[in-house]
C-alpha cells in the first residue's frame, strides 16, 4: 500500500495554517506526527490531497513547568513526554502513560495533539488527560477557547474542531497536595481494550475527591465526579463503596458496537480496572 | 617431482557445528538483499487484482469496458480468457481455476485482474470493473459444511494433483474432499476395560502465517517460454504446476526465486504465480503482481478444525487407548488440506505406547479462504488436545506428568505408524531435558502452572533433492541448490556443508538462490527437510569434486596413505597440496573447475508418504505461565525446547529457528485468530484488529535444547528441526494453563475464553477478586 499523492503545504505560523486549513476546507488535513493519518491514507479511509505540516511550528512546541500545573504543546511527541525530567517529576502518571503507547517508533512521531484530534476512541491519553482536569486549549474560529478533553472529543473520530481550527496545546494541573493520580489499562489487541484513570485526593487518610474516567470502551471519554459517594470513606468502607459503584457505572457505560470482546467481559474489565485504579489511587495519595 | 608443501598452507578450522556468521546479514541489515517485489524488468506492468466481495455466487455478468478504456490499461483477464485451457490447478487436487469461471467460492477469490502501466491506473481500472452476482447461501463454517443437506462447494469432482503423494485418494462425500484415518487393535475393547477415561470436544482457529513479505510475482510470458520470479518456497513445484496449465515444456518454464521475507509454509506450492503467468500472457508484457497483506490473509491461512477426542487408561498408569475424529476446515479450495489431514492424523495418537487407536479425519470444503501449509501443520491441531488428554488421566490417577508420560513414551525404535519408518528419536531423554530447564518439580504458588508436551511430525516430505558443488581454479565453491533461502539460514548452513567436506572456511562458499534454469531439481523447502535432504545433496556434491582432488592428488603425491581434506587442500598426513594446486596440474592451465554431483533419492519402494518419514521430527516442550483470574490474561513465563537435529550444523540457527516458533506459539495459543462473519467475510484482515506476537510477547526465558545423537538421515548424522517447537509450545502452553487451573477447550486462549472457563469453573467470585 503506497501513499496517495498530495500536496505538503509547510506554513510558518498557526495562523498561516489556520488560514490555508480554512481556505482548503475538506480537501485538506493537517498533519502532525502523521502515524494515524497517514495510516488512513494509504487505506484510503482519508482522501486528502492536501496536507498542512504542523511538525516546523515552534508555536505548538514545547513542556513548560509553569506555576500550578504544566503545559504540552500540541506538537509534542509522546516520545518527550515519556522522557520529560519536568513530567516526570511533577505528572509521574502521565509520563509512564505515554511510555505504554503504541511503540516506540510511533511513540517517537507520534503527537499528543495529533492523537487527541484523531479521536480514536481506542486510546490511552484522552482518558488519563480527563481524570487529571486536563483543559484543551483550542484556537477556533480564531479565537482562543478552553475544553475539557470529554467536550472536545465528541465520538469515534470526531471532535469539535471545524476546518481552519487548532488545538495548540494542553494544560495539566499539578496534582493537588495529598492526591495520587492512576492510569491503568488493558491491551488485548493492537489498541487498548480498556482505559481508566482515577485521581483520588485524601486528607488524614480518608478521602476528600475522587474522579474517575473510562475510555476505550465507549464511544468517547466517560469521567465521573465521586468525591460526594466516597468522602469520608477509608479501608473496607471504601473498598465496599467502590465495588458497588463500579458495578453501577460498569453495567450503564455505552459500549462500542461490534468489539471482539462481549459486552459482559468488557463490562467486567471497566469494574475490575475501575476499582483497581481506586484502591490504587487512594494507596498513592495517603503515602 | 614438484614442491608439494607451500609455505602458505591455511589454518582451516571446521565447518560443521560452527556459529558461523549468516551469509546473509550483511545484505540483509544494509538493505541490500533483493527481494521479489524489488525486480523490475524492462517493460514490466503492474497487476491489480479484483476479488470476490461474497463468499458464494454465481457470476452473471462482467464488463471490462471501462477498464480497458482507461489510460494506461494494457488488458484484463477474466475467467473468460481460459476458455482456451484446461484453467485448473492443485497439487493435491486440481481443483482451483486461475481466476473464477462462473462462480465464485470465497471472499477475496480473484474474479479478474488488471494490468496497467502503473499501480495507480491498475486499482483505478480495477475498481472499475463490474461484475453481477446471483448470491447463493454460503457454507460459511465447518458445522455448516457437514450437515447433511448442506450446499456443495464444488459440484464436480476434481481431479487428483500432480503431487498429493497421498496413495490412493478417496472418493470425495459431500464437501468432504478427503478423508484419513487407521485404527489398530480393539478400540471398543480397551475403552470398556478401561479404568479411566477423558473425553471431550476441541476447536483450533484459523490463523495467518503472517510472513513480512507478501505472496510477490513478476511474470515474463514470451513465445512459448516464461519466467517467472516469485516468493516461492517450491520454485520446482511452481514450475511443473505453470507448465502443465499452460501447456509447457518444463525447461520452457524458468523460475528465479530472489530472498524470501519469510514463508512459514504460506508460499509453499502455487500461489499466486497462475494469475501472474496468465495476465502476462495476455498483455504480452511483464507484469508485476504483489499481495497486499489483506490480500494475501485471503490467499492462504492455516486450518481451522474441530476435534472429538477421547482417551483410555488403566489404574496403574498404563494408556491403553484413544480415538480422535476430526474436520478440518480447508476454505474453498483443497490447497495443501489432504496432507495437513494425513499429517493430522498422524499426530493424533501421540507417541506412546497404545494397544488400540482409531483415527478418522476429514478435510472439508467450506466458503471461506484456502487453507494450506504453515509450521508444523498437523502436528499442532492436534498434539495440544492429545497431551490435555495425558495431564487429565495423570491428574485423575494422581501421577506426575512427566513421570506417566515415561512411563507410557514410545522408546528408540518403537512403532510409531504401522509400515512407518520407526521412532529415531529418545523422547524421555528429551522430555527430562526440557522439564529440568523449567525446575519442573519446584514448588509454585498459585496462578502458575508448568506444562510438559511431546509430539511427533512427520519430516522430510518427498526425498528427492539434486546438488551441484563447482570448485573453481582459485580455491572457492559455489553451491547450486533448490533450497529457498527464506529467512532460517539455509545459504549459510549449505555452505558450511560443503566447506566441511572441501576443507574450506564457509565464506569462501557461494550459495546463490534458485533459477530453474541452472539449479538443480529440489522438490522443496519445507517439512524440515532443506538441511537434511538438500543438504545431504549438498555433502555428495562435495564429495564428488573431492574425489577428484583427491584422485589428481594421488597421482602427484605418488602415494598409497589415505588422502583426506584440509586447509583448503589435499593431505596424506604430511605432504599437503592446495586445491588451486591440483586443479592446475589436472587441468595444466590457469583455469578450469571441477564440478560434483549429489543425488538424493528415496531408499526403498516408491518413497511414498506411506513408506516415510524422512525422519521424525520432535515436538517437544515446556512451559511456565501465570494466568491472572481476574482478567484471564495467561503470561508466559519461561519455555523450553528441543531441537532433536543428530549434529548441529550451526547451533546459533537452530536456536534461533526455536526462538521464532516458540513466538509463533505464542500467538497462535493465546491470540491469533481469523474471524469470520456469518456470510463468510474476514472481519480482521489488518495488523491493527490481527495481533501477531511482538518482542513484547517474548517469555522472560526461552531454552532451546540442542540434542545431538548423530542419529539423522542427514549430513554428519543431521536432522532437521525449526518446526517441532511450533507445535511443541503450543501444546506445553495449553497444559501449563490447564496446571494453573484452567483446562482450556479452545485455542486461542484469549483473556475473555480464560476468564469465562474460571466462571464456569466457580473459581473467582462473581463481583470481586480485584487481586
Amino acid at each position: 500500500m503506497k501513499l496517495p499523492q498530495f500536496e505538503l503545504h509547510r506554513p510558518n505560523s498557526v495562523d498561516g495554517a489556520s488560514q490555508l486549513l480554512t481556505e482548503l476546507g475538506d480537501d485538506a488535513s493537517a498533519y502532525s506526527g502523521g502515524t494515524e493519518l497517514l495510516l488512513a491514507m494509504k487505506l484510503g479511509l482519508i482522501k486528502s490531497r492536501h496536507l498542512v505540516d504542523l511538525k516546523p511550528l515552534a508555536e505548538l512546541r514545547g513542556i513548560e513547568l509553569r506555576p500550578g500545573g504544566v503545559w504540552i504543546g500540541a506538537g509534542v511527541t509522546h516520545r518527550e513526554i515519556e522522557s520529560s525530567p519536568a513530567i516526570r517529576a511533577v505528572l509521574p502518571p502521565l509520563a509512564g502513560m505515554a511510555s505504554q503507547i503504541a511503540n516506540v517508533r510511533v511513540r517517537a512521531i507520534g503527537t499528543i495533539g495529533g492523537n487527541l484530534c484523531f479521536a480514536d476512541p481506542n486510546s490511552d491519553p484522552a482518558t488519563l488527560l480527563s481524570a487529571l482536569g486536563a483543559r484543551l486549549r483550542a484556537r477556533v474560529n480564531g479565537e482562543s477557547v478552553e475544553f475539557s478533553p470529554e467536550e472536545f472529543i465528541e465520538g469515534p473520530y470526531q471532535t469539535l474542531l471545524r476546518p481552519g481550527d487548532l488545538l495548540l496545546g494542553v494544560w495539566i494541573p499539578a496534582l493537588p497536595a495529598g492526591s495520587a493520580a492512576v492510569h491503568l489499562r488493558m491491551k488485548i489487541h493492537e489498541r487498548p481494550s480498556v482505559t481508566v484513570a482515577a485521581l483520588v485526593g485524601v486528607t488524614r487518610g480518608e478521602v476528600v475527591a475522587a474522579r474517575l474516567a473510562v475510555g476505550s470502551v465507549g464511544p468517547k471519554v466517560l469521567q465521573v465526579e465521586l468525591g460526594e459517594e466516597l468522602r469520608g470513606l477509608s479501608g473496607v468502607g471504601f473498598s465496599t463503596r467502590v465495588r458497588s459503584l463500579m458495578a453501577l457505572l460498569a453495567g450503564s457505560i455505552p459500549l462500542l458496537p461490534e468489539r471482539p470482546e462481549s459486552p459482559e467481559y468488557q463490562r467486567h474489565l471497566v469494574r475490575l480496572l475501575g476499582a483497581r485504579a481506586l484502591e490504587a489511587g487512594l494507596e498513592g495519595a495517603r503515602n | 617431482m614438484a614442491a608439494v608443501t607451500t609455505p602458505e598452507r591455511p589454518v582451516v578450522a571446521t565447518a560443521v557445528g560452527r556459529e558461523v556468521e549468516r551469509a546473509d546479514a550483511r545484505v540483509k541489515l544494509n538493505g541490500q538483499a533483493e527481494f521479489t517485489g524489488d525486480i523490475r524488468v524492462p517493460g514490466m506492468l503492474y497487476g491489480a487484482v479484483l476479488r470476490s466481495p461474497v463468499a458464494r455466487a454465481r457470476i452473471t455478468r462482467v464488463d471490462v469496458e471501462a477498464a480497458l478504456a482507461l489510460d494506461g490499461v494494457v488488458a484484463v483477464l477474466t475467467g473468460q480468457d481460459l476458455l482456451d485451457m484446461d484453467p485448473y490447478y492443485g497439487h493435491a487436487l486440481r481443483d482451483r481455476p486461475i481466476v473464477a469461471i462462473d462462480e465464485v467460492r470465497f471472499v477475496g477469490e480473484p474474479v479478474a485482474v488488471v494490468a496497467a502501466r502503473t499501480l495507480a491506473v491498475a486499482e483505478e481500472a480495477r475498481n472499475l470493473i463490474e461484475v453481477a452476482y446471483d448470491l447463493q447461501a454460503p457454507v460459511a463454517s465447518l458445522e455448516a459444511a457437514v450437515r447433511s443437506d448442506a450446499p456443495q462447494v464444488h459440484t464436480t469432482r476434481a481431479r487428483p494433483g500432480f503431487a498429493h503423494g497421498l496413495g490412493q485418494l478417496p472418493d470425495p462425500e459431500g464437501n468432504v474432499c478427503y478423508r484419513y484415518g487407521f485404527t489398530t487393535g480393539d478400540v471398543s475393547a480397551d475403552f470398556a476395560g478401561a479404568d479411566v477415561v477423558v473425553e471431550g470436544e476441541y476447536r483450533f482457529p484459523a490463523v495467518y502465517q503472517y510472513s513480512l513479505e507478501t505472496h510477490s510475482v513478476v511474470a515474463d510470458y514470451r513465445g512459448d517460454e516464461v519466467t517467472i520470479w516469485a516468493s516461492c518456497q517450491h520454485p520446482f513445484l511452481v514450475r511443473q504446476e505453470i507448465a502443465d496449465l499452460f501447456d509447457l515444456n518444463l525447461d520452457r518454464v524458468r523460475v528465479v526465486v530472489p530472498y524470501l521475507g519469510g514463508g512459514f509454509g504460506s508460499k509453499s506450492y502455487t500461489k499466486m504465480e497462475p494469475i501472474a503467468v496468465a495476465i502476462s500472457r495476455k498483455a504480452r508484457r511483464p507484469v508485476r503482481v504483489v499481495n497486499r497483506v489483506d490480500e494475501s490473509m485471503v490467499t492462504t491461512r492455516r486450518h481451522n478444525m474441530v476435534c472429538r477426542m477421547r482417551t483410555a487408561a488403566a489404574a496403574d498408569g498404563t494408556l491403553l487407548a484413544r480415538e480422535a475424529d476430526f474436520w478440518l476446515d480447508t476454505g474453498a479450495y483443497a490447497d495443501n488440506g489432504p496432507r495437513v489431514t494425513a499429517t493430522a492424523g498422524d499426530a493424533a495418537p501421540g507417541p506412546y505406547r497404545w494397544r488400540s487407536v482409531r483415527v478418522d479425519g476429514r478435510c472439508v470444503y467450506t466458503n471461506t479462504a484456502p487453507a494450506g501449509s504453515y509450521r508444523a501443520f498437523g502436528a499442532i491441531h492436534l498434539q495440544w488436545i492429545g497431551e490435555l488428554q495425558v495431564d487429565e488421566i495423570a491428574h485423575k490417577l494422581g501421577l506426575d506428568p512427566l513421570e506417566f508420560r515415561c512411563r507410557n513414551l514410545l522408546p528408540v525404535g518403537g512403532e510409531v505408524r504401522a509400515g512407518a519408518k520407526p521412532l529415531d528419536a529418545d523422547l524421555v531423554g528429551d522430555l527430562r531435558k526440557v522439564a529440568e530447564a523449567i525446575d519442573w518439580g519446584a514448588p509454585r504458588p498459585p496462578g502458575r502452572g508448568v506444562g510438559l508436551s511431546v509430539g511427533l511430525l512427520a519430516a522430510g516430505a518427498h526425498p528427492v533433492s539434486m546438488a551441484t558443488v563447482r570448485l573453481g581454479a582459485d580455491g572457492g565453491a559455489t553451491v547450486l541448490v533448490g533450497t529457498t533461502e527464506l529467512g532460517q539460514g539455509a545459504r549459510t548452513a549449505m555452505a558450511q556443508i560443503a566447506a566441511e567436506v572441501l576443507a574450506l572456511p564457509p565464506h569462501q562458499v557461494v550459495v546463490r538462490g534458485t533459477d530453474t534454469q541452472y539449479t538443480p531439481y529440489d522438490r522443496s523447502t519445507g517439512a524440515s527437510r532443506s538441511t537434511t535432504v538438500a543438504g545431504k545433496a549438498v555433502e555428495l556434491a562435495a564429495r564428488d569434486v573431492l574425489a577428484s582432488l583427491v584422485e589428481t592428488a594421488a597421482t602427484k603425491l605418488d602415494s598409497d596413505a589415505p588422502l583426506s581434506a584440509r586447509d583448503g587442500g589435499i593431505t596424506d598426513g604430511e605432504r599437503w597440496i592446495s586445491h588451486q594446486e591440483l586443479i592446475r596440474a589436472r587441468f595444466g592451465f590457469a583455469g578450469g573447475e571441477l564440478v560434483g554431483q549429489g543425488r538424493v533419492q528415496p531408499s526403498r519402494g516408491s518413497g511414498s508418504y506411506a513408506e516415510g518419514p524422512v525422519f521424525w521430527e520432535v515436538c517437544l516442550a515446556a512451559a511456565e505461565v501465570e494466568v491472572d483470574p481476574a482478567t484471564g490474561v495467561v503470561h508466559v513465563m519461561r519455555t523450553a525446547s528441543v531441537a532433536d537435529v543428530g549434529r548441529a550444523i550451526n547451533p546459533q540457527l537452530i536456536r534461533r529457528q526455536d526462538e521464532g516458533a516458540t513466538l509463533q506459539a505464542i500467538g497462535n495459543a493465546l491470540f491469533e485468530e481469523m474471524h469470520y462473519d456469518p456470510e463468510g467475510l474476514l472481519l480482521n484482515d489488518t495488523l491493527l484488529d490481527y495481533r501477531i506476537p511482538s518482542t513484547l510477547d517474548v517469555p522472560e526465558q526461552m531454552t532451546c535444547v540442542i540434542v545431538e545423537n548423530e542419529d539423522g538421515p542427514g549430513p554428519f548424522g543431521a536432522k532437521g528441526c525449526g518446526e517441532g517447537a511450533f507445535a511443541g509450545v503450543t501444546a506445553a502452553i495449553a497444559t501449563a494453563v490447564a496446571a494453573a487451573g484452567v483446562p482450556m477447550r479452545e485455542l486461542p486462549m484469549t483473556p475473555e475464553r480464560v476468564w469465562r472457563r474460571l466462571q464456569e469453573r466457580g473459581t473467582v467470585e462473581q463481583t470481586g477478586e480485584l487481586r
